[in-house]
């Protein structure tokens, strides 16, 4: 309890407090734009971070974090255009309820649903990470390998069917995390001789070619071929009434609740990503309607403006932002891609995430915890600000103006990191990378997950085969590190089910 | 949203096939330059090398025998390569001393034409707003240290 006051205490004090108002308020704007997603809107935000106290960084980024998820919620309904990936399915139900008449409930069904998710997810972070933690705290060189393989294991064991690409891209991250002195000599590797690359590829620069500069890049890409399409937006619907009547909450809470205990489920494992999380949710959603209302009087059909089309995918998505932080906050290994830019954010201010962030900046691992819970506690009334007002006149901003302002935001960003110009050519070819990479179909999460654990494996691996001398078994010995041999077992499962379920599945389908 | 995976034509190899390939020169080069590090360092990168060597082998193998996706880049190349060659000529200009506003200016301009912005005024006054608006945050603001420039006179 005196851990969470020294939280509340370090969040409320007024300027720390206002930077969280104020990442909500720019998270939620920037989150209503099409075509920047929360991880863009992280990484434009990073730089803004370099000038603050660390408080109020990652206060800001808490914000912008949580925000940016719950913005994108509003393009979905408006003009069916997702602001968010995380937003995909709100645009099917959301958008048609909109042109039904119903905006404005909508989006008050969009936003309770992320408000409740998020507060629910804030719940969870609050009492597993510091707890695990604790546990973690005992970990030694042996278990830290063992979680790193987990780490790698469960994004790349998720990937159902593309189990080659995800170990391709987790090798290519751990490959390019050698760049640099080596963890356990100091000898270079891979530099060129380049004195830049002396410390390893320079980690907010990469972080931000990535996510920013890729995605800058795909909306280019979008945009030209709508061009080429002759597609053109149609106009907004009205928005109304926001009130939500008490029958629809009474019938929503059951979807909110299983929401967003998927949303906690799959944003605690690390790299299963938000959009695995909505659809597993609107997928239950889905099933839950066509039991219970679908065919009566005055329901629409699944996908055509139903409820719980909109809240289902809302909760699980806001409920994964916070949970995501779990793994992040207690073992340093990031749950999903955005959260892996809060490394970058923490870093910034010299801290690293993971057990010993609780004991050595207690009192900003706990306002992280606390803010989470803020945010989405102030998040209900500035979505209602930001809908009324700024909203309409972003939907006016033309996408074609955005490509260039988030290059430069992107690109200045990258360059604010040590004022090094070398940086920008990082972000540049970080950014060709990830996108070629999409287009062939390696995902980006494994490859993170190599980035951000390569150091620690290598450490972790040498050490461990060092006090064992030689013993490769060490890992699996369940007698005296049990805790690597559980771990080592499950990260063998999760490659190996889902090779055998697609085997399955293809057999079946012959 | 943009993954194109075209059908595949007679004769046309998989994509798979080529990315494969390329997964094993990077992997053998990456090797090769391992092998030149200490004996303490050098295991594990071989060992990465390696494996990403046998995943390409596997992945271009497994196109070959009839699995994998075609995607065609060219479509793509056609309009990432001149936004790629903007950044490189902005990131230039930046570097060499031409200042932070008139190579901004010229970025956001190009990018706007790319994006199919036409009228050169239209795309001057959005380009113009958003030089404008960076330089008041970055400089002005945040108090960002930009590259030297031999044209101080023009920011």
């Amino acid at each position: 309890m005196d851990l969470i006051l020294l939280g509340f205490s370090t969040l409320t004090a007024p300027l720390v407090l206002l930077t969280l108002v104020i990442g909500v308020v720019a998270g939620m704007i920037v989150g209503s734009i099409p075509g920047i997603n929360d991880n863009i809107a992280f990484a434009v935000f990073i730089p803004f971070s370099f000038s603050m106290p660390p408080e109020q960084a990652l206060a800001l980024m808490v914000g912008v974090y949580c925000a940016a998820a719950t913005g994108g919620a509003i393009p979905a309904i408006m003009i069916k255009v997702p602001g968010t990936a995380s937003s995909l399915l709100t645009a099917l139900d959301g958008n048609a309820m909109a042109r039904k008449g119903a905006a404005g409930k909508a989006l008050s069904i969009a936003l309770t649903s992320s408000v409740v998710g998020g507060i629910l997810s804030s719940i969870v972070l609050l009492l597993f990470a510091p707890s695990l933690a604790q546990v973690a705290l005992r970990f030694g060189y042996v278990e830290n390998f063992a979680l790193a393989i987990l780490g790698l294991s469960s994004v790349v064991g998720l990937l159902r069917g593309a189990v080659i690409k995800g170990a391709i891209a987790a090798v290519i991250g751990l490959l390019v995390a050698n760049v640099g002195f080596s963890p356990v000599t100091g000898f270079p590797r891979y530099t060129f001789d380049n004195v830049n690359l002396i410390e390893g590829i320079p980690f907010v620069p990469l972080l931000v070619g990535l996510f920013g500069v890729a995605a800058m890049l795909e909306l280019m890409v979008d945009i030209v071929k709508e061009r080429h399409a002759g597609t053109k937006p149609s106009g907004l619907p009205e928005i109304g009434s926001m009130r939500l009547p008490g029958k629809l909450i009474r019938r929503l809470l059951p979807i909110w609740g299983g929401s967003a205990a998927i949303g906690n489920l799959i944003g605690m494992l690390p790299g299963a990503g938000m959009l695995m999380a909505i659809f597993l949710a609107y997928d239950q959603a889905a099933r839950r309607f066509r039991r219970r209302f679908e065919g009566k009087p005055g329901e629409a059909e699944w996908g055509e403006g139903v409820p719980e089309g909109i809240a289902a995918p809302e909760a699980a998505n806001n409920a994964v932002t916070a949970s995501s932080m779990v793994p992040l906050l207690s073992l340093g290994i990031p749950g999903n891609s955005t959260s892996a830019l809060f490394i970058g954010a923490l870093a910034i201010h010299g801290m690293v995430p993971g057990p010993l962030l609780f004991t050595q900046h207690g009192h900003i691992a706990w306002m992280i915890i606390v803010a989470f819970l803020a945010a989405n506690l102030i998040m209900w009334p500035i979505a209602y600000g930001v809908i009324k007002t700024v909203s309409q006149t972003i939907f006016a901003i033309p996408k074609q103006a955005m490509v260039g302002v988030i290059a430069l935001l992107c690109l200045m960003g990258a360059y604010s990191d040590g004022a090094n110009v070398f940086n920008m050519w990082v972000a540049v070819v970080a950014g060709i990378v990830a996108y070629s990479m999409r287009l062939a179909g390696i995902p980006l999460g494994p490859a993170i997950l190599g980035l951000v654990l390569g150091p620690q494996l290598e450490a972790s691996l040498a050490n461990s085969l060092s006090i064992s001398q030689g013993n490769w078994l060490v890992f699996f010995d369940p007698v005296s590190h049990p805790i690597s041999a559980g771990m080592m077992l499950v990260s063998l499962a999760l490659w190996i089910v889902p090779m055998l379920m697609s085997r399955r599945e293809r057999a079946s389908a012959k | 949203m943009s993954q194109i995976i075209s059908e595949k034509r007679p004769g046309q190899r998989s994509s798979d096939v080529w990315i494969g390939l390329v997964l094993l020169a990077v992997g053998g080069a990456a090797a090769w330059m391992a092998s030149g590090f200490d004996d303490a360092s050098r295991p594990y990168p071989l060992a990465l090398s390696v494996l990403m060597m046998l995943l390409g082998a596997v992945l271009s193998a497994r196109a070959l025998l009839g699995g994998g996706e075609d995607q065609s880049f060219t479509q793509q190349a056609r309009i990432l390569l001149p936004a790629a060659a903007v950044l490189g000529f902005w990131i230039l200009a930046l570097s060499n001393g031409l200042g932070y506003v008139v190579p901004t200016f010229a970025m956001e301009f190009a990018f706007m034409w790319l994006c199919g912005i036409r009228g050169p005024g239209r795309a001057a006054l959005y380009a113009g707003l958003v030089t404008g608006v960076s330089y008041a945050i970055f400089v002005g603001l945040l108090d960002v240290r930009l590259p030297a420039s031999h044209l101080p006179w023009l920011f």
